[in-house]
């Protein structure tokens, strides 16, 4: 189909810069050399509750070498925060966490620095440490956030503490359809904090530039937020920071927002340099990552659901404590998605789900990779599983049967335009070779599904400028971490203008030239930054024909571009160099410089209207579980994706199998893990287990065609969706293979090997 | 810190008298790196590297001798040690990743003393000895009682390994190592466990039997009373489970981040069991008995 209909998308061409990064040229973040720099680092809280007495920096100042020492003192007092202003650069008065900043130091080495921060006296006084997010909502628990108040949505009669978000959702009347239901099932889950370990380190540098401004170099996929938040935290004018993007080795929604994710690491860094008078390079490294900076969140979730006896769902009740750490972060925006999507995504007219964000003296949420959905799916795909099973009908056919229709509602989607939930459920089915596969021993076979919000959010523009040679430069507000940047982008505009990708370059993220942009996140890289590209290269395009129509004496509707050439359709022997009009418009309207923006708002007014497609999915495991040890091995994996238009296979495959591993490894292994004082357990690489590469299978990936969605050509967001199923794919697997049923995550050897034992304990 | 490259065995021990508990001897490094980047400098760094003729694997009347600079890899590539060791060459096959197996030494990973040391539990099963200098002299260090606790061994400050020597086992007994880690590889072993077997003349009966565990003390350790449990015995599935059982007694874990005592107790008995009935069967070509 992509073929006869365009010349560039639905093609895999090579990655732009891939061949840089698989040679180890010096591209990213920590490669950056800035002359004359000194190096930057933080002092941490040594608890996860205090009360700081006092800091006494001198010993640390006067050592030789040390540039600048600051601590709160030295910056304005200003919280920040998204949904709530509840945290501060450098902690003030108290710390919630173990990774929170206290005071930070710039010194000509890193030995000098380790040195320094040694140096600097705290005085805390310990407070008592809430760790668990029930128990910080009772009322004997500590407060972490005395001056917050609890949210003003609350329902009236709640008495919570702690709470910094609540979320909730009410249709039907699930009261009075769970009472006639003919079978109700209740279950409750939890999943685990994970981190979201890129492997690149994160960085800041900072140079107060000599006219006055700040230049700021991130490895972060918001580097407006950075700068907003730079201004704010430090009182300098938006006008006066420059943000510069270095290339990103990974960030899985982990650099995501603002200055949240890095635990406030740029503004520090600028500060720092201020104070210094000199250049600041900031590196963490993983150890300090993992205890400081933001993590997906974990869960407890309460679900009940009824039944009809012929398998229709008649109602849904849950109930989710949603960890969001020590500052509201993310947690409040990540623990609503996830309270929506505990309604599921099947047909279900009566539901009413509670999610309360609360507090604990824990490392703070972000949105990491599908923020809030792997909490959600793992619970409700598990349940799908243990309802079919009560009721004795196959997990498949059971999904099949309540499969919302085009029209209908499912949490957080008011109307469905067309529904690929079904397709994407029967492909899968068939592809795992369900109810044929002849499974030995101790082997078993599970399904999962997931959707994904197309996410709203602001909009977004895009600046396509056409050099004299009839090349095209991009400018937009998207960075690229393996994303739409160096695929679909420079894909879109070669289509629209007629061009070789090779003549198209997409810059890299400078505040102070590309459009403003909210962050590189919510699988909106090519919905936002993509429709923008399009609309901005057919702006660009009609400028260029309008010029070309004078000269070939034909109206510019007859014009097209093809080979670098401007044309007359149907008749290519009257065409002028696309170069020599480019060049031309020098004298003209000046340089072609087409606009585009991404208008959110229409989109939703239309969607609202007329419906929208979600993407869905479907993934399948079979898995091998050893008694003896717990041990799972997964044999086969299969991801079936409705990702609407395909612009560059390769890529949508490639995040599809990376959210998978990604989820896989949340799944099996992954967990920050907590002594009773707060201090992680496992930071570094050696205890942090991630999979790898012999824990994951090969993921046989599957994209279905016809619903389209409402990116550029009809694509959809493809970069979180994968992180969904996996950890539900693989519990029902487990289950089939030796019948238990597991709550919690992670399926590591202990968790399943305690499950099984248990079982055989109770059966004589 | 200090830096020393000594080019003999004898300036290297020398320096260990004179530095002490200061000095640290770096071989491969994949320990002490770590450990110089997480935790302290050491203020004397002795770097035994350029020592010659410390790197060897060889046959000796009875004896394999293993030179303490010899890398995890030539211990795994040594059609020899296959051979005749095929224990040492399974831990060795586990070992890590293939990068740090080329870089690793086997006389570092004995020097750690990690309860959780690959090559440990093997060696202690085969009854090797270390061979060690010190400014003395030479020692002869039998494994079972060369280890104190973690990272602490009877070399103590100021003795250098040189050599790990190793009586051939009997050519018809049957051995195997089983490791367990949540990630198969590049993992610590959770529990890892050695079994040497020496069937009687008849093949009926096990005439020699040693279990090593190793990650389930504070140092690796024989399973005494399993071993006694079988010493003698006709194979069969009822023997075998009781002394896995036994092993699992004999193990005195922690809990940690990595697995609860419990569950590691869990793991020797299997560990065990399986790797009784896999020994079995290489060195007699035969299932345990029902
Ligand atoms: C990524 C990674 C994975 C790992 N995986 C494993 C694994 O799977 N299994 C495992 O067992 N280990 C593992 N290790 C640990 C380590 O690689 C081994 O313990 C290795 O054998 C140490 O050898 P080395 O030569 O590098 O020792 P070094 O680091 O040089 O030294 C280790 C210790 O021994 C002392 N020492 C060394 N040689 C002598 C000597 N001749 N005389 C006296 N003292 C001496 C040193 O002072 C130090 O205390 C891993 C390490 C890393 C970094």
């Amino acid at each position: 189909m992509a073929k006869a209909e365009y010349s560039v998308l639905g093609t895999s061409i090579p990655r732009m810069g891939g061949v840089e990064r698989v040679a180890g040229a010096g591209i990213y973040g920590i490669d950056l050399v800035l002359p004359d720099a000194v190096r930057g680092g933080v002092l941490r809280s040594q608890y996860a509750h205090a009360t700081i007495k006092s800091i006494d920096t001198s010993e640390a100042e006067s050592l030789p070498g040390v540039y600048a020492v600051v601590t709160a003192e030295d910056a304005p007092d200003v919280k920040y925060g998204r949904t709530s202003n509840d945290r501060y650069m450098l902690a003030r008065g108290k710390v919630r966490y173990m990774g929170d900043p206290v005071a930070a130091v710039a010194a000509d080495s890193e030995a000098t620095l380790k040195k320094a921060l040694k140096k600097i006296k705290v005085e805390y006084e310990p407070l008592p440490v809430v760790l668990d997010a029930e128990a910080a909502m009772k009322a004997d628990a500590p407060a972490l956030h005395e001056e917050i108040p609890l949210p003003a949505n609350l329902p009236k009669d709640t008495r919570v503490k702690n709470v910094c978000g609540y979320s909730t959702l009410h249709v039907g009347d699930p009261d009075r359809a769970m009472a006639e239901a003919d079978l109700v099932v209740e279950e409750t889950y939890e999943t685990k904090m994970v981190h979201p370990q890129y492997l690149e380190p994160r960085i800041a540098a900072t140079r107060h530039e000599a006219d006055g401004r700040l230049t700021v170099w991130v490895n972060a996929q918001a580097p407006f937020g950075v700068r907003s938040e730079v201004s704010k935290l430090l009182k300098i004018p938006i006008s006066g920071i420059r943000v510069l993007v270095t290339e990103i080795g990974g960030g899985f929604g982990g650099k995501a927002t603002g200055t949240h994710s890095s635990a406030g690491l740029e503004p520090i860094c600028a500060l720092l340099a201020i104070k210094a008078k000199k250049p600041v390079m900031m590196v963490l490294d993983k150890a300090e990552e993992t205890v400081s900076t933001t993590v997906r969140a974990p869960v407890k979730v309460w679900i009940q659901t009824g039944v009809n006896k012929d398998g229709t769902i008649v109602a849904r009740k849950a109930k989710l404590i949603f960890d969001a750490g020590a500052y509201s972060g993310f947690g409040a925006l990540a623990g609503s998605r996830c309270t929506q999507m505990l309604a599921g995504w099947y047909r279900t007219p009566n539901a009413h789900v509670d999610g309360y964000i609360v507090y604990t003296n824990k490392q703070v949420c972000g949105p990491v990779r599908g923020p809030g959905g792997p909490q959600a799916a793992f619970p409700v795909e598990s349940h799908m599983d243990s309802i079919a099973a009560k009721l004795g009908m196959d997990p498949v056919e059971f999904r099949l049967k309540n499969i919302p229709k085009p029209g209908e509602r499912i949490a957080g989607v008011p109307k469905l335009r067309d529904v690929s939930l079904g397709e994407t459920i029967r492909v899968a089915a068939e592809k795992i070779g369900w109810g044929k596969v002849k499974l030995e021993k101790n082997q078993g076979v599970g399904i999962a599904t997931g959707s994904w919000i197309e996410g709203s959010g602001p909009g977004g523009g895009a600046v396509v400028k056409i050099n004299e040679d009839g090349t095209a430069a991009v400018l937009i507000g998207k960075v690229d971490y393996g994303t739409a940047p160096r695929f679909g982008i420079p894909m879109i505009v070669a289509e629209e203008l007629g061009i070789p990708t090779d003549d198209v370059t997409v810059l890299n993220v400078d505040t102070d030239a590309s459009p403003w942009d909210a962050g590189t996140v919510g699988s909106r890289s090519t919905l936002v930054a993509g429709n923008a590209a399009r609309l901005a290269a057919i702006d660009a395009r009609n400028q260029l024909l309008r010029m070309a129509a004078k000269q070939l004496e034909a109206s510019s509707d007859d014009l097209e571009i093809k080979d670098r050439q401007i044309r007359v359709k149907g008749t290519p022997v009257k065409a002028l160099a696309l170069a020599a009009v480019a060049t031309a418009a020098h004298n003209e309207i000046g340089e072609v410089i087409g606009r585009g923006y991404f208008d959110s708002k229409a989109v939703e007014a239309e969607e609202k209207e007329k419906g929208s497609s979600p993407p869905f999915t479907s993934h399948a495991a079979i898995v091998e579980v050893d008694p003896d040890t717990g041990n799972v091995k997964i044999l086969k994996y299969v991801a079936v994706h409705d990702v609407g238009f395909v612009i560059h296979p390769q890529a949508v495959e490639g995040q599809i199998e990376g959210a998978t591993a990604m989820s896989i490894g949340q799944a099996l292994c992954e967990q920050v893990l907590f002594d009773d004082k707060g201090k992680t357990l496992n930071p570094t690489f050696v205890d942090y287990l991630m999979p790898t590469w012999n824990m994951i299978p090969k993921i046989e990936t599957v994209l279905i065609k016809g619903y389209p969605g409402a990116g550029p050509y009809g694509t959809k967001g493809a970069g979180e969706i994968g992180c969904v199923p996996p950890p539900a794919a693989i519990a029902n697997a487990i289950c089939n293979a030796v019948g238990v049923r597991l709550t919690s995550l992670p399926l590591s050897p202990e968790n399943v090997l305690r499950a099984i034992r248990e079982q055989k304990g109770v059966e004589p | 810190m200090d830096y020393f490259e000594p080019k003999t065995i004898r300036e290297a021990v020398s320096l260990l008298a004179r530095y002490g508990e200061k000095a640290k001897v770096i071989a491969g490094g994949t320990d002490v790196l770590v450990d110089m980047k997480f935790k302290e400098e050491p203020s004397c760094l002795v770097n035994i590297k350029r020592i010659p003729a410390l790197s060897y694997i060889r046959e000796d009347d009875g004896f394999l001798r293993v030179g303490t600079l010899t890398p995890i890899r030539e211990i795994e590539t040594s059609s020899l040690v296959r051979q005749k060791l095929p224990l040492l060459w399974e831990a060795a096959h586990q070992f890590a990743s293939l990068q740090i197996r080329n870089t690793a030494t086997i006389g570092g990973n004995v020097c750690r003393a990690s309860p959780s040391g690959e090559m440990l539990a093997p060696l202690l099963v085969l009854e090797a000895s270390a061979v060690a200098r010190f400014s003395r002299g030479e020692k002869k260090l039998p494994f079972g009682e060369l280890f104190l606790g973690p990272g602490q061994t009877l070399l103590g400050s100021k003795g250098l390994l040189t050599e790990i020597e190793i009586a051939l086992p009997p050519e018809r007994s049957g051995s195997v190592y089983l490791k367990h880690a949540v990630r198969g590889a590049m993992d610590i072993a959770m529990v890892g466990v050695a079994v040497l077997l020496t069937p009687d003349a008849g093949g009926k009966k096990a005439k020699d039997v040693r279990i090593g565990l190793g990650a389930v003390a504070p140092t690796p350790i024989r399973a005494k009373s399993a071993e006694k449990a079988l010493r003698g015995k006709a194979m069969a599935r009822a023997v075998v489970e009781e002394a896995a059982r036994r092993a699992a007694a004999d193990a005195k874990p922690i809990t940690d981040h990595r697995a609860s005592a419990e569950y590691r107790r869990w793991i020797v008995e299997a560990l065990t069991r399986k790797g009784l009935a896999q020994a079995w069967k290489a060195a007699t070509g035969k299932e345990v008995d029902r």
